[in-house]
């Protein structure tokens, strides 16, 4: 996957980007986000485009540094398995669900929680040298090691 | 009375007459003796070892594999009173309802009688075994909270249920003092049996030859014969006696020695992360002896519509933890990686330092495959007793693989679905090559398989031989398929059963 094809597919259809954003960061279980204000001086966590597009996403980027494991497993996930169609698959899901489901992070990571579990049940899976993540997880990880493979 | 042939011996050429005639002195022949005497019944038992393993009786089980990898045949099971129960390990499930069914996915499947017909004895069985107050789980899964700690894993698609555990007994040993004080029962050791003998009309037995080590030949005739030598002495015996058939006692179709069974185990494949949201999994250890509720070992295994659903043979799976971390992720890559980014999904102020990994025990069911197969040595060898000797070709096929393959698959998807952390799938892709590690479980099954009639099994409903009105079998070699559980409570189970008919035979024959 290239830079290009990653920034293509961030079409987040509607959803507010922060929300998307630190939705998929609770989701993935780093509940910082949402309760530690400027903790990391890190660099954007979405490509330039993307960030220069959105009014106010810098804000929530600098809270948002996942930790070593989640951007090395997601960067394994870009590298072992084609995830393109996976992140628009999830990212349509989430643009459809209600919009209660969508006002904040946390009613989001539930939504992708939702999402998750049904994919574990359809067998929508997608396997890491071996390790079993549903589409949706793998949608979560790649997305949150998007700086690291700029 | 337990008589030593060895030290007793007989005169050359003596016949000894009486109603039942046992051959074999392990799980199933001990069982049946047992219960046809104290019926009042008259039993011969024919026990080639003594009391002890000797390295002479165990060569007689010497053979040759010619399938896949396998154990050394005189080392995978126990030449000498009591059979292999002096070296089994003791786990008591028994067969499921499905397991007699026929399952149009997998070929050969179900049995000529159904689990009503099994089912009675189960109780009695695990008596004999000591395992406790039996909890027969065919009807329900695990009694939570009643028998055992906590509440165990709630995973879809899958139930969580347990072996009870005998202690385990040594048959040989714990019935020695009874079979000896039993006036009807004749417990002869170090009788080899050389030839069973047909009558001329081939349509009954007449006698069986012994001799001993060193020691004279004689006969023992019989109103009724049963055979009890398991799964692989069983087809050895019958295949060897041709004088009056040539192709072998009960072989008229070329059955004896087919559809070979083991219970394939693939252990400590795939890896398991257990996540935050994973209840304690106290529940999953081997549960100390107690009167109550004797010694169980947990295990989850699908159920029953899964394993319709996904068109699978059965399996179970048994938890073991890794604590050596270090060599764990030399074999799977990325755990580590893995482990810090689950525990991100829940809560990381209360996440441990060090991981904590499983990884299963998986025997599995094996479908019935007449290619899988034991036969006589065609090269000629014989063993000191002038028996051919016999060549195992076990043999594994796709449908196995698959299981293999969507057992762990299945399980994955389960954990996932209740947060339960995540799993590394490594049974091979490849459906050309099982893993290495893939080996048996001491279980030799289905070799005189029960069938409706003499194109399908060697035997039929009751164990007996088709065609041969006096001759049964009893044991593991009667299996017509293997379900996941260990065998030895269905083994004895059915030799219960069949004692009961032979107790019935012998009441009207008297």
């Amino acid at each position: 996957m290239n830079s290009e094809a990653r920034l293509e597919l961030i079409d987040t259809k509607g959803l507010d980007r922060r929300i998307l954003l630190k939705g998929i960061a609770t989701f993935l279980g780093y509940p910082l986000l949402s309760t530690i204000n400027g903790c990391t001086p890190s660099k954007s966590a979405l490509p330039e485009r993307l960030s220069a597009q959105t009014v106010g996403i810098e804000g929530v980027q600098k809270l948002w540094k996942p930790p070593p494991s989640v951007i090395e497993l997601g960067r394994e996930v870009i590298n072992n398995h084609q995830v393109t169609p996976d992140i628009q698959a999830l990212l349509k899901a989430l643009s459809e669900s209600s919009k209660r489901q969508k006002r904040t992070p946390v009613e989001l990571a539930e939504a992708i929680r939702r999402l998750h579990h049904k994919a574990a049940k359809t067998g929508s899976w997608v396997e890491i040298k071996g390790w079993r993540l549903t589409t949706v997880e793998a949608a979560a990880y790649a997305l949150s090691s998007f700086t690291l493979v700029n | 009375m337990l008589i030593d042939m060895a030290s007793d011996s007989p005169r050359e050429g003596q016949i000894f007459r009486t109603q039942v005639c046992v051959i074999g002195g392990g799980a199933a022949g001990l069982t049946i003796t047992r219960e046809l005497a104290k019926a009042g019944v008259s039993v011969i038992t024919l026990e080639g070892g003594g009391l002890k393993e000797s390295k002479r009786s165990q060569e007689i089980y010497r053979g040759e594999n010619l399938g896949r990898k396998y154990f050394r045949l005189h080392r995978s099971r126990r030449r000498y009173l009591g059979g292999s129960t002096n070296c089994w390990a003791g786990l008591c499930a028994p067969l499921r309802p499905s397991d007699f069914e026929r399952r149009p996915w997998i070929p050969h499947s179900g049995w000529p009688i159904g689990i009503d017909e099994v089912g009675p004895y189960y109780e009695r069985a695990g008596e004999l075994l000591k395992i406790g107050p039996f909890h027969s789980q065919l009807d329900q899964p695990l009694p939570v909270g009643q028998w055992m700690k906590g509440s165990g894993l709630k995973l879809e698609g899958f139930e969580s249920v347990f072996f009870q555990m005998s202690p385990p007994v040594r048959l040989g040993k714990l019935w020695r003092e009874e079979l000896k004080a039993l006036k009807e029962a004749r417990v002869m050791i170090n009788a080899n049996v050389t030839h069973l003998q047909l009558e001329s009309s081939a349509e009954a037995m007449a006698s069986v030859t012994c001799k001993v080590f060193d020691g004279p030949q004689f006969k023992v005739e019989a109103q009724q014969f049963v055979l009890a030598c398991g799964g692989i002495e069983n087809p050895r015996m019958l295949l060897n006696a041709r004088d009056v058939m040539t192709q072998g006692i009960g072989n008229q179709r070329d059955l004896v020695g087919r559809y070979f069974m083991e219970h394939p185990h693939i252990d400590r494949e795939s890896l398991w992360l257990p996540g935050g949201a994973t209840p304690s999994l106290n529940h999953y250890r081997r549960q100390k002896r107690s009167k109550k509720r004797g010694r169980m070992w947990p295990y989850i295994r699908p159920s029953v519509e899964s394993l319709q659903r996904e068109e699978l043979l059965d399996f179970s799976l048994v938890l073991f933890r890794r604590k050596n971390i270090e060599r764990e992720e030399k074999k799977h890559p990325l755990l580590r990686v893995v482990w810090e980014s689950s525990e991100h999904l829940h809560d990381p102020t209360k996440a441990p330092k060090t991981p904590r990994a499983y990884t299963f025990g998986n025997p599995m069911e094996q479908a019935p495959n007449p290619d899988s197969r034991v036969a006589l040595n065609e090269s000629g060898e014989r063993d000191e007793l002038g028996l051919l000797t016999s060549t195992l070709t076990w043999r594994l096929s796709s449908l196995e693989k698959r299981t293999l393959r969507r057992a762990h698959e299945m399980l994955a998807e389960s954990l996932a679905g209740q947060d339960y952390g995540r799993m590394r799938v490594t049974p091979t892709h490849n459906l050309d090559t099982f893993p290495r590690q893939t080996k048996g479980g001491y279980h030799h099954m289905g070799t005189t398989r029960m069938g409706i009639d003499e194109r399908t099994g060697v035997v039929d409903g009751e164990g007996k031989v088709f065609g041969v009105n006096n001759l049964f079998i009893a044991g593991s070699s009667v299996f017509a398929t293997s379900g996941s559980a260990n065998p030895t409570l269905t083994i004895i189970a059915l030799a219960l059963r069949l004692a009961e008919h032979l107790k019935s035979l012998s009441r009207g024959q008297k």
